[in-house]
């Protein structure tokens, strides 16, 4: 998980691209700080490919700048460079070469001398059955997974990858997800992905910022993420500072959460609920309602960003064909 | 730089593509042999001498009789013409076009490279090919005159004929940037630069009845041998024609290496 006090790593300022009338970017502010794996979630066409374009200086922004490391990005930030890995979008590889070339050729342009790990590359991506393979034969996975090693060679500080698990099947996607954790764990390798299938993400991320119409419209941070997928029995009461007292030292619950001014979520211990409704109105607390949340975080990006379940480009959509797969 | 030429030759290996382009080299060379065959069995110096204008000043040179000294004349026409220029502008079309078709430029733009070195490195990467299919040419088009059993024959021309089919290709070659930086624009990636180029030969040969065609650079070459074996000057080149010819070298790596050095925006809002 990354430390909310760490070095920021990846900033972005009043960042907007325009493509014509379309705005594809608009006034985005990040922050991702070191070690933490950030994931930049929305629909297609949100902006998520725009925004990792600016970062790299692929798209020149109309307004606004990315700073990673500290350096300014823009064309030729060749010492930023040095330090960060990427992968785009239906990542290209050369298709005439074979695996091995193609890591071959990028160990020779970083100048890098032929050592462990890059063999230690080769195993983690799991490249090795394929290393004689022309690259132009292998299929969308396992292409992915070569673009993810040859972003890897030179050990990057910040690893910018964007749909990194695209065309992967199950397996696939789950060891690219535990091999992004052991990075960034490990490591202490800085991840920003960006994705449309919020189920990866989730299980994989410390933030979530999700883009919706090229505007960052909520970030979600380590305990809310996980917080927000439990069950949770949500109170609207008259005094929240009362109701927690009452809650910890009558009930002793400590799984709880003041969320705004008139409600508190409780996580556990829904079987004691008559129990909680005693000792409230015992300390002398009003409740106007309670009930069992049905929102999961799904639910969530769904109602941010104005999907449907018969929306077939939707995150959920896709989600709901990954799992269908899984199944 | 010495990374980024090696990383261009790397990229290059296992391609069909120069086999391909070899291949067009060999059959142009095989029409110029049975040319060569050709002329040996017909009297065509006699045949065109009577066919009036260009034709019949060509044939009263000699140009048509089958000798060492004018089949080797092909070799320069071979180069020169417009099939040295298309030829030699597609490898340069693909050099620079592959990236952004294949989706690699992100991969290469991404690299802690510097851009210029690519668009340097890219660059000697066509200049080996040219000179690889123009020797070839040369050798396969000579051996071939060979086995034709020509009369005439000095080591004094085959040089000669080498000579100026270098000079041929080095001055299609100083065109060259500027197709790679219509490689590197919209799409389809080949087309763009491949109608530049049917374009300024199309103009070339307006050009080429004028008194300007040694300062427009793509019937340069030709003014070297002379085309189709016509009496084209072949003695026109001079001076200010090399510096036309490099300023069109250095205009062209210079736009090259703009576009390739600015952020690639023609290739995002795909999302």
């Amino acid at each position: 998980m990354g430390d909310v006090n760490a070095e920021t790593v990846i900033r972005t300022v009043e960042l907007t691209k325009r493509f014509g009338d379309v705005h594809a970017v608009e006034d985005l502010e990040l922050d991702v700080r070191r070690g933490e794996i950030y994931a930049f979630l929305g629909r297609n066409g949100a902006g998520k490919t725009t925004t990792i374009r600016m970062m790299l200086a692929l798209t020149r922004p109309n307004r606004g700048f990315v700073e990673i490391l500290g350096v300014r990005m823009a064309p030729n930030a060749v010492r930023a460079f040095e330090r960060i890995g990427s992968v785009l979008e239906n990542a290209g590889s050369y298709g005439n070469l074979t695996v091995l070339e193609n890591l071959e050729m990028q160990r020779d342009l970083l100048g890098l001398k032929r050592n462990h790990w890059v063999d230690e590359v080769i195993e983690m991506c799991g490249l090795a059955e394929y290393l004689k393979r022309p690259a132009g034969e292998l299929s969308l996975g396992n292409r992915q997974r070569l673009a993810l090693g040859r972003a890897l060679l030179h050990k990057p500080e910040v690893l910018i990858l964007d749909e990194p698990t695209n065309g992967l099947d199950p397996v696939g996607i789950a060891a690219i997800r535990e091999l992004l954790r052991n990075l960034s764990a490990e490591r202490g390798i800085t991840v920003f992905l960006s994705s449309h299938i919020l189920s990866e993400v989730q299980q994989l991320a410390d933030r979530i910022g999700i883009i919706h119409q090229g505007r960052l419209i909520e970030e979600i941070g380590y305990d809310e993420l996980r917080q927000r997928n439990r069950d949770y029995l949500e109170l609207k009461l008259s005094d929240t500072a009362r109701a927690a007292w009452a809650l910890e030292e009558v009930c002793g619950m400590r799984d709880f959460a003041v969320r705004e001014e008139d409600t508190i979520r409780i996580f556990s211990g829904f079987e004691r609920a008559e129990e909680f409704n005693r000792a409230l109105v015992e300390a002398g607390v009003a409740i106007s309602s309670m009930r069992m949340s049905e929102e999961s975080l799904e639910d969530h990006f769904m109602k941010l960003t104005g999907g449907n379940a018969s929306q077939e480009e939707t995150g959920s959509a896709m989600d709901a064909e990954e799992r269908g797969k899984r199944r | 730089m010495i990374r980024a030429i090696k990383a261009e030759f790397l990229k290059v290996k296992g391609s069909k593509v120069p086999l391909w382009t070899a291949l067009a080299v060999v059959a142009y060379g095989l029409v110029a042999i049975a040319g060569a065959f050709g002329m040996k069995a017909t009297d065509l110096n006699e045949t065109l001498s009577t066919a009036g204008g260009s034709w019949a000043i060509a044939a009263g040179r000699g140009w048509y009789s089958p000798t060492w000294e004018n089949v080797l004349r092909q070799n320069v026409q071979g180069i020169a013409g417009a099939w040295g220029v298309l030829l030699f502008g597609f490898v340069t079309a693909y050099v620079f076009g592959r990236e952004r078709k294949e989706g690699t430029d992100a991969t290469m733009l991404t690299s802690p490279v510097h851009r210029r070195s690519f668009a340097v490195a890219k660059t000697v990467v066509v200049a080996v090919w040219v000179l690889a299919l123009t020797l070839l040419a040369f050798l396969f088009q000579t051996a071939g005159f060979a086995l034709a059993g020509l009369e005439g024959f000095a080591w004094g021309h085959v040089f000669g004929s080498l000579g100026e089919t270098l000079q041929a290709a080095a001055l299609i070659y100083l065109t060259l940037p500027l197709v790679a930086f219509f490689a590197l624009t919209g799409k389809p990636r080949y087309l763009r630069p491949m109608l530049f180029l049917v374009v300024a030969w199309v103009l070339g040969n307006t050009v080429a009845t004028t008194d300007y065609a040694h300062l427009y650079p793509w019937m340069m070459p030709v003014l070297i041998g002379g085309a189709s074996w016509l009496p084209v000057p072949s003695d026109r080149l001079d001076l200010a024609s090399w510096v036309v010819a490099l300023g069109v070298f250095v205009f062209g790596l210079a736009l090259t290496m703009w576009k390739i050095g600015r952020s690639n925006d023609a290739v995002a809002g795909r999302e």
